[in-house]
């Protein structure tokens, strides 16, 4: 048991390293990708300290973090202190918690006999819920951190984007249940291996679900076109308007580890994890037999990681193309529009998995994937025909006519 | 009475004098002295219950029942209701972990998701729009207080001695005490004329009969399986109950908000 | 033997919690503050059914336990319309304003003597590092609260 409890630090101890410096180098691809979008350069001048040799301004994030440390750190005085530091502790640990359960690769093969599961926490077998209720976690520190700055404009902020992260967490759950119900467990690295044998993807045989994970994703992260709580220019920064020092620091690492986790569920539940065709399998090499040799393991990592990084290059450039949405447009949506949408998909993937056998006898896998999409495309043309556009800004009457006053 | 029921009634007295003292009341000292006198009652009752397995096991039990419990003693006894929410939050979390300790998986991380991450957040929401700073008076007064944590602690106090003499069963004292008269105090001396009544416990499980049922890798599907076979009933009537609640609350709103606009209707018009 | 300690240490801990939330309940005034001690005697129940569960052998335990989930989201919701509805109407979350419910042969409970009012913190003033100059104001800064 020792063992087991000494792998798992040591994982540990590597995730918590990799993520941090991600998230501070992500900051720069973020600025890069955004400079890039609006035909400019980035930061490229700050290399390595103390030189002049500019290393594609890699040395950026490195100056910002000092920056951040050295600022001025004060509390007002007006503040609720337990919990003005508590939110942003809160929310930080919980999305570093979040990575207990992620996979990040599928087997290390050590020395021939020993198999390290790249997973911090092998064999938990409710891994996808745990994702979602330490996302729920997350909800407190945006509450509280808005609460405790005793500011009319961030009690406001907290309140509007707490309910913003409540009211998508039921699309991300129903774009979860689709992908759990034809699977039938819940732990990611069964998932990936149930995407790795079948061969194909559920991005291509579930678009539906697709769909619904992704915009609710988005969302959750608190991303554009969902970025209402960090708006600027609407309230005057919202939850951490107060914020200073290392404490906003926190509060904008863990925005950045939740696009981080955000993109890895997308991965790994949608985009097939460490699997490529061809690339990952072990039957395309010519390996026999049950052992995945440890190069292998490492092409299966890398695979994982570039399309981790595809996704997060989507996000930046998302974030810098479209507007975003009015807060009822999002609450709308969120209701109104994603939750029907992924409750039929967890119909249709019930009634697929209900009715797999006799499906494809008598259509062949690829039919059944076809009638999956036929479904999706009948489904949106049915929201898209009762749901009026969010442009049409006419008044509504909301009021009934019981009253007898016309 | 020997040592165990001794400690037993000190630390019922121990636990009711630092509840009453927490409790938020009209002249509030003495919080560092009910605090350490709640800390002596946990550990006499924390002193009667043999712990299981190895160190281990036994550090990692104390530090999740001691966070549930002290958390749960912060959640009642702080004056204003949000930080009461927050450790409301806390000993839910200390319940997960309680949960994940015993292998219910499931129930450990659907504990966080649904309680800690829904209904206490919707307890802050309904805080944050009805009064946020909890200065009131009301807030800082407490409705019988002596009486209150008297009642809590007594009741602890049995059930806890209740659970030492059916786990502990050759701890029980004598029967040659049947004969004495009941002494007046809290731990229900007036069982001694039945001491030799306690019933036997059905056997404990064994380790491999746990882990094909219980504690079996496929913890989810398991449950699942339960659920939807043996509980079918219980869960759709569940389900029922949840569309009866949503239309529940969402019709106390809309009532309110009718009401409001019919009186701004004939208000203006 | 094994079993049978972990079995203990775990109803002990229930039997506690459900102390502790009928301490909140009967002695707090806040509303919120009486539903959160009635959610936690829910939590001891659900702590000890867990137990009885792996005792056992048997999920019906944990089946309870997820109802008892259920049930509690579904009560917790409705309460906190109810809740928002008495607050509307009496102006504060004390539930000692709703005392016209009690029964008819008991006494209303009169408010004899309010506490003393919360120390407002008056002179807190952010900290500045050595290097900062302190402000040299003599009146009292008041800061009105959200």
């Amino acid at each position: 048991m020792l063992e087991l409890a000494a792998i798992a630090l040591v994982k540990v101890v590597i995730l918590s390293f990799g993520l941090l410096t991600a998230a501070a180098y992500l900051v720069l691809l973020e600025r890069r990708v955004a400079a890039w979008v609006q035909d400019r350069r980035g930061p490229n001048r700050v290399g390595i300290p103390l030189t002049s040799i500019r290393l594609f301004g890699l040395g950026q994030p490195l100056a910002d973090g000092l920056k951040f440390i050295f600022k001025e750190e004060f509390t007002p005085s007006h503040v609720d202190r337990w919990m003005y530091t508590l939110a942003p502790i809160s929310i930080l640990a919980t999305a570093l918690a979040v990575f207990a359960v992620i996979p990040f690769g599928d087997v290390l093969t050590l020395g021939g006999e020993r198999t390290i599961e790249l997973v911090v926490a092998p064999g938990f077998d409710a891994g996808a819920i745990y994702v979602f209720a330490l996302s729920s976690l997350a909800v407190y520190g945006v509450i509280l951190g808005g609460w405790a700055s005793n500011n009319k404009y961030s009690l406001l902020g907290g309140l509007r984007s707490s309910a913003q992260l409540i009211a998508y967490e039921l699309p991300l759950s129903l774009g979860l249940l689709g992908v759990v119900v034809v699977t039938g467990t819940l732990r990611l690295d069964e998932v990936i291996r149930t995407q790795a044998n079948e061969g194909i993807w559920f991005a291509f045989a579930q678009p539906l679900g697709l769909i619904v994970f992704v915009i609710a994703s988005f969302a959750e992260a608190a991303r554009l076109p969902f970025d209402l709580p960090e708006a600027e220019q609407e309230l005057v920064g919202g939850y951490h308007t107060e914020y200073s020092g290392i404490r906003l620091l926190m509060y904008l690492v863990a925005e950045f580890m939740h696009m981080i986790t955000a993109s890895f569920l997308i991965v790994i539940l949608f985009l097939g994890g460490w699997h490529f065709w061809g690339l990952t399998d072990a039957a395309a090499w010519g390996i026999e037999g049950e052992a995945v040799p440890l190069w292998l393991g490492v092409v299966r990592i890398v695979v994982l990681m570039a399309k981790v990084f595809v996704v997060i290059l989507f996000f930046m450039l998302t974030r810098w193309t479209w507007p975003r949405f009015r807060f009822d447009q999002l609450m709308n949506l969120a209701w109104k529009v994603m939750l029907p949408l992924g409750i039929a998909n967890v119909v249709m993937m019930a009634v697929v998995a209900e009715f797999e056998v006799p499906l494809t006898d008598r259509l062949g896998r690829g039919g059944v994937i076809g009638l999956t999409w036929v479904g999706t495309l009948l489904t949106l043309i049915v929201a898209a025909l009762l749901v009026p556009l969010h442009s049409d800004n006419r008044r509504r009457s909301i009021e009934p006519d019981l009253f007898g006053t016309s | 009475m020997n040592a165990m029921q001794w400690t037993f009634v000190v630390a019922t007295i121990s636990g009711a004098l630092a509840l009453w003292m927490l409790l938020p009341r009209k002249r509030f000292r003495g919080r560092r002295l009910g605090s350490l006198l709640g800390l002596v009652s946990l550990g006499l009752f924390a002193s009667q219950v043999p712990l299981p397995g190895g160190p281990a096991e036994r550090t990692v039990f104390i530090v999740l029942a001691g966070v549930t419990l002290a958390a749960a003693v912060c959640t009642v006894t702080f004056r204003s209701p949000v930080y009461c929410a927050v450790w409301f939050g806390l000993t839910l979390l200390g319940v997960s972990g309680l949960f994940l300790f015993q292998g219910a998986q499931f129930l450990s991380v659907a504990t966080v998701t649904v309680y800690a991450g829904a209904i206490v957040v919707m307890f802050l929401f309904v805080l944050m729009l009805s009064d946020p700073r909890g200065r009131t008076y009301y807030d800082r007064l407490s409705w019988e207080a002596m009486l209150s944590a008297s009642a809590g602690a007594v009741m602890i106090g049995v059930l806890s001695m209740t659970l030492h003499r059916v786990f502990v069963p050759e701890a029980a004292p004598p029967a040659a005490d049947a004969n004495n008269v009941a002494v007046a105090d809290a731990s229900g001396a007036s069982a001694n004329a039945e001491a030799t009544n306690v019933p036997a416990l059905p056997e404990p499980p064994t380790s491999e009969s746990l882990q094909a049922n219980i504690l079996a890798p496929e913890h989810v599907a398991r449950l699942g399986g339960a659920l939807f076979s043996r509980y079918l009933v219980t869960v759709e009537a569940a389900g029922v109950l949840l569309l009866v609640a949503l239309v529940g609350a969402t019709s106390i709103m809309a009532h309110a908000r009718f009401e409001q606009l019919r009186r701004s209707r004939h208000g203006n018009g | 033997m094994d079993e049978l300690a972990l079995l203990h240490g775990y109803q002990t801990v229930g039997a506690m919690l459900v102390g502790i939330g009928i301490v909140g309940f009967l002695a707090r005034r806040n509303m919120i503050v009486m539903f959160l001690s009635l959610e936690m005697m829910l939590q001891g129940i659900s702590v000890t059914l867990v137990s009885w569960s792996r005792f056992h052998n048997d999920w019906g335990g944990q089946v309870l336990t997820v109802f008892i989930i259920t049930v509690a989201a579904c009560e917790a919701a409705i309460a906190l319309a109810l809740v928002l509805m008495l607050f509307r109407r009496a102006g504060g979350l004390d539930v000692l304003f709703w005392q016209q419910l009690r029964e008819s042969n008991v006494e209303p409970f009169i408010e004899h003597e309010l506490p003393e009012p919360p120390a407002e913190p008056a002179d807190r003033w952010p900290h500045l590092p050595p290097a900062g100059i302190e402000p040299q104001t003599e009146e009292e800064w008041h800061r009105s609260h959200v």
